[in-house]
């Protein structure tokens, strides 16, 4: 888990998505954030992917699958940072994040989640 | 009379150079109308050309030799590249056939290989003038296609993309490239792509604007369709086309209210 960093910040996850992933490395990254986010009794995860230079199909999957474990736990996920290349690419190859939230980067995130939190109170 | 005439003709042309050169510039001048075109360059042309003609026909081949067609490529070109007509850049070429006939009206019968070669000359020239229009028009096609991606931010937050032209899939993908680059630089959250520009929307078209939007989305900004115009929803209706998961407003101006509201913005007249 070299390049996997996990903050807690204000009540919110941030997880950096390594640039290149393989099974175990996955597998821990989403065990990882499940336990964080329990402990922390977390409102949110920013998902942070702006290290990856390319996401296959694989990288995709494992990124839903992250974003599909944080809601399962109470906890909006947001895909912040995409690269251009990338979200063309993903197009191209009819990939999508099945309606994960997303944000242009952990800035933006943070604002869009408090403004969220803001309505509903 | 007649045979010795023809076997004179290089050497009749090389002695009466000079004379012949003048008349052909004084015609050139009076038919040409060219006033932004420099003497000197006519007159080197002129020369060359005639040098040309001579050394041709005395070798009494029947096609152009490499120097000539090089010099009359030369002069296509620069008649392109000014702006000059076909007619223009065929006329001073065939233009010699005038001054000659005129010179040597009696032996005319003998000058069928001069006649030849200068009919030669005017079609190279032809050639070499439309190579040259093409190569001007691909040009410019190119610049156009790379100014016609012009993103606009229009306030903080909200760029915009007016799409002129029918969209292929070349522009299509050069259009998402720049708008996607765009929104990363910038950090916008909303784009509005105005279609008014657009002729006609077909299946995929519509194709290639979703994609566009469906990777603006994944990198975290939304897009909204603008200028769509009736006949072409209509069409768009009756093709099956579905943007409704994208946001469509008619003009513009809608689109940016609507991104203002996203935005918790309004617009107020003074009061």
């Amino acid at each position: 888990m070299a390049d996997v960093h996990i903050l807690s910040v204000d009540g919110v996850l941030l997880v950096t998505f390594p640039g290149v992933t393989d099974d175990r490395t996955a597998e821990r990254l989403i065990e990882e954030v499940g336990s964080r986010l329990v402990e922390r009794a977390a409102r949110a995860v920013l998902i942070d992917v702006s290290n990856a230079r390319m996401i296959d199909s694989f990288m995709a999957r494992v990124l839903a699958g992250l974003a599909g474990a944080s809601r399962l736990l109470g906890a909006e996920p947001v895909v912040v940072g995409m690269r251009p290349e990338v979200a063309i690419t993903m197009v191209e190859l009819g990939m999508d994040l099945g309606g994960v939230a997303t944000a242009l980067n952990v800035e933006h995130g943070l604002a869009d989640l408090r403004a969220r939190a803001g309505r509903r109170m | 009379m007649l045979d010795t005439d023809a076997v004179s003709t290089p050497a009749l042309l090389r002695r009466e150079r000079d004379e012949a050169l003048r008349t052909w510039g004084e015609y050139l001048n009076r038919e040409l109308r060219t006033p932004n075109l420099d003497r000197r360059i006519v007159d080197e042309f002129c020369t060359g050309l005639y040098d040309g003609l001579v050394a041709a026909l005395e070798s009494g081949s029947t096609t152009l030799s490499d120097s000539l067609q090089g010099l009359l490529s030369a002069l296509s070109v620069e008649f392109a590249e000014r702006g000059f007509t076909p007619s223009q850049t065929a006329t001073f070429v065939l233009s010699l056939k005038h001054v000659l006939n005129e010179r040597y009206e009696h032996a005319a019968p003998t000058m069928t290989g001069l006649h030849k070669l200068i009919d030669a000359m005017g079609l190279h020239s032809m050639d070499a003038f439309i190579g040259r229009r093409e190569q001007i028009i691909r040009h410019q096609s190119q610049e156009l296609l790379d100014l016609s991606v012009p993103v606009v931010p229009l306030w903080e937050g909200i760029l915009s993309l007016p799409i002129i032209g029918t969209l292929d899939s070349t522009r299509a993908q050069e259009i998402t490239e720049k708008l996607l680059f765009e929104i990363a630089r910038t950090g916008s959250r909303y784009a509005i792509l105005d279609i008014s520009g657009v002729p006609t929307v077909d299946t995929q078209t519509a194709q290639h604007l979703a994609k566009t939007v469906a990777a603006a989305k994944l990198m975290g900004a939304e897009c909204v369709i603008t200028g769509i115009r009736p006949a072409i929803a209509q069409v768009m209706v009756a093709l099956g086309i579905n943007l409704s998961d994208i946001e469509t407003r008619f003009s513009l101006a809608e689109g940016l209210r609507y991104c203002f509201s996203k935005l918790n913005l309004t617009v107020r007249p003074e009061t």
